[in-house]
């Protein structure tokens, strides 16, 4: 009885507590937002989660064009309730028609992630972050980079949950969204002799539009979907490439990608077709599939809380 | 490779057998219905959470077309479900919109919080 009664004593604190009663941000949250975890763009939330595995295939905007298929592992810590550090790695395996098969590893990605904001009335999240794409640690034969590139990122998300009533049916849309420019090590590719040529920055950017049916059946109108439906979330999201400098080729590639996640309480199933923008960003149409897992509601008092400052924010 | 799908074999096990109560607490369903138009004064206020909740941090507001707050007893959690919360409406309510604001703390300590309209349409 004593030690069931100190650990409400030490619950009241952590509640009590400054730091506790700021709004909760881990696992995408701001307010009664829930961000679900995208799969081609980056979410605002900084969390303890698990994508394993991401599986893609599609047709490269190559000449001749290329079978990609892509499988991905990325797994995020929490150093601090709002610093977290990400590690991801790829294995690509490419085959063009007349050519053998290519296969191996892209270069190893980190990221350094730390949450500025979040607003719970106004459903809002911004988040900072530091991707390096770590250059020559993959296989040149799948594209691997030889060079480290740096890409300073900010991720944001907005609800729509603040809209007037009568817009009740628009409510359960949000935006998210990243913009980063990545700049490389080295102006110009390695070469013997002459400067090799030159390696632009890039802006890489992307945003998902969702329209949440769990925000739909809890803070707007019980339509009585079955419950699998009411944790679907339909979504469109777009990334985009920009070179931006040092001469050569400047036009943008992307995908448009349009899916839908299912979130449950400790895991979430994306799936979303892959739409080349034009000619150079592929062709036809692919597809990507995601199992992620949310460390933070799995192992709550383990590896699934920050390593410092406590559970939340 | 044999043991990365090991690892997550097990992964998705845990995620399925582990004790549902470790969650973020989301609203399932409530009474009245959110969103729903009914014809009388509810006796009470039932919202029905994916988790299970500490029912000392957990709290219900009712606001009335004027803004002002209705009287509610103070939520408590049924004795056979912890995810139940139940707060009893005081006064009978006339006509009209109103909005419930709910803020809950999961049993593993995370908080949550939403809002939904229901109208009296009598």
């Amino acid at each position: 009885m004593k030690r069931f009664a100190s650990g409400k004593v030490a619950l009241a604190i952590l509640i009590a507590s400054p730091l506790a009663a700021r709004p909760a941000v881990a696992h995408g949250i701001a307010g009664a937002r829930f961000f679900p975890a995208t799969i081609a763009t980056d979410d605002p939330a900084v969390s303890d989660e698990l994508s394993l595995p991401t599986f893609s295939s599609s047709l490269t905007g190559d000449e001749p064009a290329a079978w990609e298929w892509d499988v991905s592992g990325e797994y995020s810590k929490r150093i601090t309730p709002d610093l977290g550090v990400s590690i991801g790695e790829t294995w690509t395996k490419l085959k063009a028609p007349g050519s053998p098969a290519a296969a191996g590893f892209q270069d190893l990605e980190t990221t350094l992630k730390y949450h500025l904001f979040t607003s719970a009335p106004h459903e809002a999240m911004i988040s900072a972050g530091l991707v390096v794409d770590w250059g020559a640690t993959g296989a040149s034969k799948v594209g691997a980079d030889p060079v480290t590139e740096f890409t300073p990122t900010l991720y944001f998300g907005k609800g729509a949950g603040d809209l007037p009533a009568a817009l009740g049916l628009l409510r359960p849309l949000a935006l998210t969204g990243v913009v980063g420019l990545s700049i490389p090590e080295q102006e110009r590719e390695a070469a013997p002799g002459p400067p090799g040529a030159p390696i632009p920055r890039v802006l890489a950017w992307g945003v998902a539009l969702e329209y949440s049916l769990p925000y739909l059946s809890s803070q707007v109108k019980d339509y009585g979907l079955p419950g699998w439906a009411e944790d679907l979330t339909p979504l469109i999201e777009a990334t985009f490439q920009t070179p931006l400098s040092r001469g050569g080729d400047v036009r943008t590639i992307g995908t448009f990608d349009p899916g839908v996640i299912w979130s449950g309480q400790k895991i979430q199933v994306g799936a979303e077709a892959l739409l080349p923008m034009n000619r150079r960003s592929g062709r036809g149409v692919g597809f990507i599939i995601q199992l992620h897992f949310f460390l933070d509601d799995m192992f709550p008092h383990g590896i699934g809380r920050p390593l410092l400052g406590g559970q939340e924010r | 490779m044999k043991r990365a799908m090991l690892v997550l074999a097990t992964l998705i096990s845990t995620s399925l057998l582990t004790s549902p109560a470790c969650a973020h607490a989301f609203l399932k369903r409530a009474e009245p219905r959110v969103g729903s138009s009914i014809d009388a004064s509810p006796a009470e206020l039932r919202l029905d959470f994916t988790q299970g909740l500490v029912g000392e941090f957990c709290s219900i507001s009712l606001i009335a077309p004027t803004g002002a707050k209705v009287p509610l007893s103070k939520p408590s959690l049924s004795p056979s479900d912890s995810a139940e919360l139940t707060a009893r409406v005081l006064q009978a309510l006339p006509p009209g919109l109103y909005r419930v604001e709910w803020r809950v703390v999961s049993v593993d300590t995370h908080h949550t919080q939403g809002e939904f309209q229901f109208r009296i349409a009598r």
